[in-house]
This record gives C-alpha cells, structure tokens and sequence, in this order.
C-alpha cells in the first residue's frame, strides 16, 4: 500500500524526486556549499562571520516554513511569531537561572518546547477546525502581530518575570541596578559546562572566539539533516500526499489533520531552535522579531530560494539579508543633509530615502517580482544544473570555490592579503 | 449595579468599536468577501486615505471635509493601477495574489514613508464633546457611526440595484457567462478592486482625526478587518456587519473591565508591582483574537455560513 502510494508520488510529482539532495549531486551541493562555510571565519573578519551567523538562523527560521510550506502545502506566514516566543523564552529562562546554575540547558529546552506547545495549539484550532489554507494562513500572521502589540506593550516596571525585565521596544534585560556594566544584565549566550574549569563555556562570535559561528552553522546542518530524513520516513511521504490532494489522501485512509499538526508543530520547534539562537548572537530580543516586515522577510526568503527544496530558505535568507543589508549601508552616509532645492539634490535625496528603506522595500519588490516571473525561486534551478552536469561541478566548480576560500584563508592568517 | 451613565458609555463605546470595525472591513468585504482576493494591501489603502487627509489640511490648507471627499478617490486611483499593474495577472491563483499584495504593500508603505518620513502625524480633532452624567464623549464619534452606516448602506444599494452592482456581481459569480453576455469582466474586476480601495481609503480619511497618521498605520488595523470579514463568513456585507457588532462588543467589554491582577517582582515606584489583564485597547484586540479563534473552530464558516463542517 505504501509502496504504491510512493511510486505513485514520483510518477506524479517528478519535481520532489528531482531535488532530492541524496543523490549523487546532494554530495557535490553539500561540498560546494559546507566547504566555504566552514572557512568563513579565518578567512573574513569576525563582524563578517558574525553577519554570516545571523543570515544562517534566519535561514534556519525560513527552513522551518520551507518544511511545511514546500512538503505539507501549509502556510504560515507568521513563522516568526515562533521565532520570537523561542527567542523571548530562552532570553527569560536563562536571565533567570544563568545566576543560580551557570549553565543555559534549561533555557534552550524552554526556547524550543514554548514555540513547540504554541504552535501545537494552534494547529489544534486550526487543522481540526478545518480552516481553509488561505484562513489559517492569516490566522498566523495575525498571532505574529498580536504578539508585536503585546511585547510593545510591556514597557512598564511592572513586567517582570522572575529577574527577567521585557522592557517593551527597549528589549529584553536583567532586573537589578542601574548603576552596574550593562553587559551583566544582557540575555547570556548558549553556555556549556566544562569540567575543570571555574567558568562555563560560552559561545560567543569574536576576535578570539568564533566558537558561536560554529554553533550556529552545526545546529543548522544538523536541523537541515534531521529534516531531510524526516520528509523521508511516513510523516514527510503522507505530508506530501497531503500537498498534492488532500481529498485522495483522506480517501485513501490517512488522517490528515494528525499529520497536518505534527508537521505544523516540528516546524514550530524548528522556528524555535532558531530564535534561541538569535536571543543568545546577539544577547538581545526586542518587539521588533514579531513585526510584520520581519513576517514578510522570511516569506520572501522562501519564496525567492525556492519552497520545493530544504535549501531553499537558507539561500533566499541569506540573499535577501545580504541585499538589504548591502542597500542599507549605501544610506548609512546620512540623508536630510542634502540641498533639495536643485534637480540632482532632490534626486539624490529621495535616492538616500529609498536606500533607508531598503528593508521594507526590497522585501516588497523581490516578493512582486518572484510571483509574476521567477515561480520556482533560484535554487532548485541551480540544483537540477549541478545534478545534469555532476562532473563540471566536481572538476571544476568545487576546485574553483575550494581554491578561492583556502588561499583567502592562507593570505588572511599570513596577513598578505590582495583580494 | 452598574451607574447609568456607565452603561450608557459603555454602549456607546461598543457601538464605537462596531463602527470602527465595519468601517475597516468594508472595503475588505468587497476585496476579499465577494472577489476572494486576500489583499494584504488594504490596510495600506487605508492608510493612503488618512495621509491624503492629512496633505490636504497640513499641506494644502483644505478644510477637513475636503480631504476626506479626495482620500476615496486617491485610493481609488491607486487601486485600480494595482490592480492593472500586478492583480490582474494572478486571478484564479489566490495565494500568488495574497504574496503579491503583500508585496504591494511593503512597497506602499515603503513609498509612503519616503514621501513623509519615518514621523507620527496628528489631525486637529473635529467637533466638541456632550457630557453623560460623569463622563464626556466626542460626537465625531456619533458622526462615524452615521457615516459607517451610510457607507455600508451605499454599497448594497449599489451592488443590489444598479447595473454597476448587476455586472459586478454576475463576473464575480461566473466570469465566463458573464463575458459570453457581453459583460467586460476586466473592466468590472479593475472598478470592483477600485471600489474595495476607494472604502478602505474613506475609512482612513474618517478615523484620521482619531489616530495617529503615521506610514505604518494600516499594519495596526488590517488584523482586524481580515478577522471582522472571516468570521462574517460568505455573505460579505451582512455577514460583516454582523461580526462588527459582535466582535465590536466582545472588543469593547475586554477594552473597559480589568479581569485580574497579577503581582510581580518588579522594582516600582510605589511598590507593590501589578499587572493588570484586562482593561485597556490591547485587552480588547486580544479577547477578539481569542474569540474569533474559537468561533471559527466552532463555526469554520463563519457566522453566514451554514454552521456545519465542510
């Protein structure tokens, strides 16, 4: 029965098969990929491995929708409300038993099992509601910005968890006196025991300590390797079963609304992994993790990636961050300043103006234009390039990239670098 | 028991709410209730409607009322060149039209922002205040509700009688019948959408003097409105006035009563630290939240649909 089921998948779907990343070219995709990865930090500057870090948790959120968006055909287009309460919820936990126990175990599980239990009522409401794809949909982002004007709301010196302060748009931080290093009242980073040692280990992204890039690129590769395996076993064959006709799967026994909550729920926990990873980057979590653009951003990075392949999030996350990020730099020279009265210094005025809104903006047109003209995203047509042409990728593709980020490396720790 | 001039306040507050959420989903109902098209771009409709208010009395030194007349059409204008520009091609493709509106929309609001900045706006407050027993509250207030009223009147009629309304609703009902009668369907999809943004931009321009006019308003309304059509179900504009009026009272009860309080550890000024759940705007669109959540679980059709599962 099964068998029949899958066979009839591939026959139906050739598109899943076709970017299945464990064929031969899921090797060549993981060399050319993982390879530069691994090097980032000693062959760019600890700010550039730092940014690189964070494009990589944002990738990991826009995984978790890839996951059910991609193989269950649910849309959440409030993922990140997950992201945050992982991220509010690791920040709360570990500010609060950091003190006592000086280790953040607790604090990740907490991170990981709020989301997972929030996502998993939703769910509930949503799948055995029967709400349609379009309602549920809604449904999420509307949570997601609920929760913006909750968090918003919790400036006072009333909101106080244990010694956890929510501080409304000031963010997330440690209760005691203001007279003391701001840094002992940050959100403490993922830490781990070392027997030995009077200090704990604590993952952090610096000149002398990249051990947080690690992390975050481990638990991404982890996650990503999890996931694929999972799509492989009953849930991930049903779930797209589920995507592909929902009445033939009914019909022919499943019950889709259980396997439309575990799927929603493993991608809540995944949203989750990735927002402790960020409150513990950048020690910091503010309202703005539920706001709408942020909502967006993951749905464009899904979307331009390409939703049919696991990798797809990670690339558009990492894009569409490097793009907006690139675009806000040009207005970092300041804008205001300019003589407006004449032609080219108004041109030159509203140009500032865009580019400052380049957060909001290229979201915007990227997700215009992926609708209207580029329906499948970037990657999967990059991946059935490399999975044609294995060989140029391995003689020449991989040397290339290989080659680039070693001699990087080798110039970079001998302190003569050209390029 | 409750003072009567208490209750008389608290009624008028939940007609207040009623209104404030009929105005913002009727041009939803429209857009969304009888074209299906989830049009993330609506709360920015709205929000061109109030900043076309504001430019009109700030900038252009219009009186009110003038501004308020030219918001509709400015949003119109714009919504029917989206609709040119990019809805027109995703008919029939729901979610690729929900994306691309949200794109649509953070382009809008992105575009809005450059034109007036990243600032909060004010409108000068129109009309007094009468006083109920303790209490004042503003007749602008009274004279929304009129205008919803009138608004949502305007457009059965329009819909129920005119040959407009009769062309509109045969293309939305049956596209190709419709054409083989010779009806223009592309020509009514792009007047409906127009129609549906032109609401949206009047109601901006009537809640502009009550709110804060700033770019990213429409994001603050445009949850409530999307909840006010779903819950209102297929019939769009009963369905919408009827969810107004409930959600509107369920809005307006959590808004008024404080329901509990919670001390915490807190260091304030005097002591004792307490939240309090309940009790003020957020509460409110909480309890909607919450409510309308379990509704659609219970009514997955909303409350015009037939009440049974699909």
């Amino acid at each position: 029965m099964k068998g029949a089921i899958a066979a009839h998948l591939e026959r139906r779907t050739g598109r899943t098969e076709a970017l299945d990343t464990s064929r031969p070219a899921g090797l060549l995709v993981g060399a050319v990929v993982l390879v530069p990865l691994l090097l980032v930090p000693y062959g760019f500057n600890p700010y550039a491995a730092s940014s690189l870090a964070l494009f990589l948790i944002y990738g990991l959120l826009a995984m978790s929708l890839n996951f059910i968006w991609g193989y269950a055909g649910i849309i959440s287009f409030g993922q990140n409300a997950f992201f945050g309460v992982g991220a509010y919820a690791y920040g709360i936990i570990a500010l609060n038993v950091i003190g006592p126990s000086g280790n953040t175990g607790l604090a990740v599980l907490g991170g990981i099992g709020t989301p997972a239990l929030l996502s998993l009522f939703f769910a509930y409401f949503m799948f055995y509601g029967r709400l349609s794809d379009v309602y549920a949909s809604i449904v999420v982002l509307v949570l997601s910005l609920v929760l913006y004007s909750f968090a918003v709301s919790t400036a006072g010196d009333e909101w106080v968890i244990g010694v956890a302060r929510l501080g409304g748009f000031n963010g997330l931080f440690g209760q005691g006196s203001t007279s003391g290093n701001i840094a002992n009242f940050q959100i403490p980073p993922i830490t781990l025991p070392v027997p030995g040692m009077s200090e704990p280990f604590a993952f952090r992204i610096n000149r002398t300590n990249v051990s947080g890039y690690y992390l975050v690129l481990g638990t991404c590769v982890g996650v990503f390797l999890f996931a694929s395996l999972l799509l492989r076993t009953r849930l991930g064959r049903v779930a797209v079963a589920i995507r592909e006709n929902e009445a033939r799967a009914v019909s022919l026994g499943y019950d889709i609304r259980l396997y439309k909550l575990a799927m929603f729920t493993l991608a809540g926990a995944m949203a989750g992994i990735a927002g402790v990873l960020f409150a513990s980057w950048g020690r910091f979590v503010n309202p703005d993790v539920f706001n709408l653009t942020f909502a967006a951003s993951v749905v464009v990075a899904v979307l331009l990636g390409g939703r049919l392949t696991l990798l797809g999030g990670f690339v558009g996350a990492v894009a569409i961050n490097y793009l907006t990020s690139y675009l806000g730099g040009l207005a970092a020279g300041g804008t205001g300043t300019t003589d407006t009265s004449t032609l080219p210094g108004m041109l030159l005025e509203i140009a500032g103006r865009m580019a400052q809104q380049a957060p909001i903006l290229v979201p915007g047109v990227v997700l215009i234009c992926t609708v209207l003209i580029l329906k499948e995203g970037i990657t999967p047509p990059l991946l059935r390039q490399l999975a044609r042409r294995p060989l140029i990728g391995w003689l020449v593709l991989f040397p290339a990239v290989g080659t680039f980020f070693v001699l990087k490396v080798a110039c970079r720790q001998a302190e003569v670098c050209l390029f | 028991m409750m003072p009567l001039d208490t209750a008389v306040i608290v009624l008028l507050e939940i007609l207040n709410s009623a209104t404030i959420l009929a105005l913002l989903a009727l041009g939803l109902a429209v857009i969304f209730g009888m074209m299906r098209i989830v049009n993330l771009a609506q709360g920015e409709f709205f929000t061109i409607g109030a900043f076309t208010t504001l430019a009109a009395v700030r900038f252009g030194n219009l009186p009110l009322w003038v501004g308020m007349l030219l918001a509709p059409c400015v949003a119109a204008i714009v919504g029917v060149a989206i609709e040119r520009l990019v809805i027109r091609h995703l008919y029939g493709r729901p979610l690729d039209a929900m994306l691309a509106t949200w794109g649509v929309s953070l382009v809008l609001i992105g575009i809005i922002t450059v034109i007036f900045g990243p600032v909060t706006y004010g409108l000068p407050y129109a009309l007094g205040h009468f006083t109920i027993g303790r209490y004042q509250y503003a007749e602008y207030r009274i004279v929304m509700s009129l205008a919803a009223v009138a608004m949502m009147a305007a457009v059965y009629l329009l819909f129920r009688y005119t040959p407009f309304g009769r062309r509109a609703r045969a293309t939305i009902a049956n596209p190709e019948m419709a054409a083989a009668l010779g009806v223009n369907t592309s020509r009514m999809f792009m007047l409906t959408f127009g129609l549906g943004a032109a609401l949206a931009g009047a109601a901006g321009a009537i809640l502009a003097p009550m709110i804060s006019v700033v770019p990213t308003m429409g994001i603050l309304y445009i949850a409530r409105a999307f909840i006010t059509v779903i819950v209102g179900g297929p019939v769009a504009l009963l369905g919408t006035a009827s969810s107004a009026s409930i959600l509107g009272t369920i809005e307006a009860l959590a808004a008024r009563f404080p329901l509990l309080q919670i001390e915490t550890s807190g260091f304030c000024t005097p002591p004792p630290c307490t939240i309090t759940i309940g009790g003020s705007a957020f509460y409110g669109q909480m309890a909607l939240f919450l409510f309308a959540i379990v509704l659609l679980r219970l009514m997955p059709q909303g409350l015009t649909g037939n009440g049974g599962r699909r």
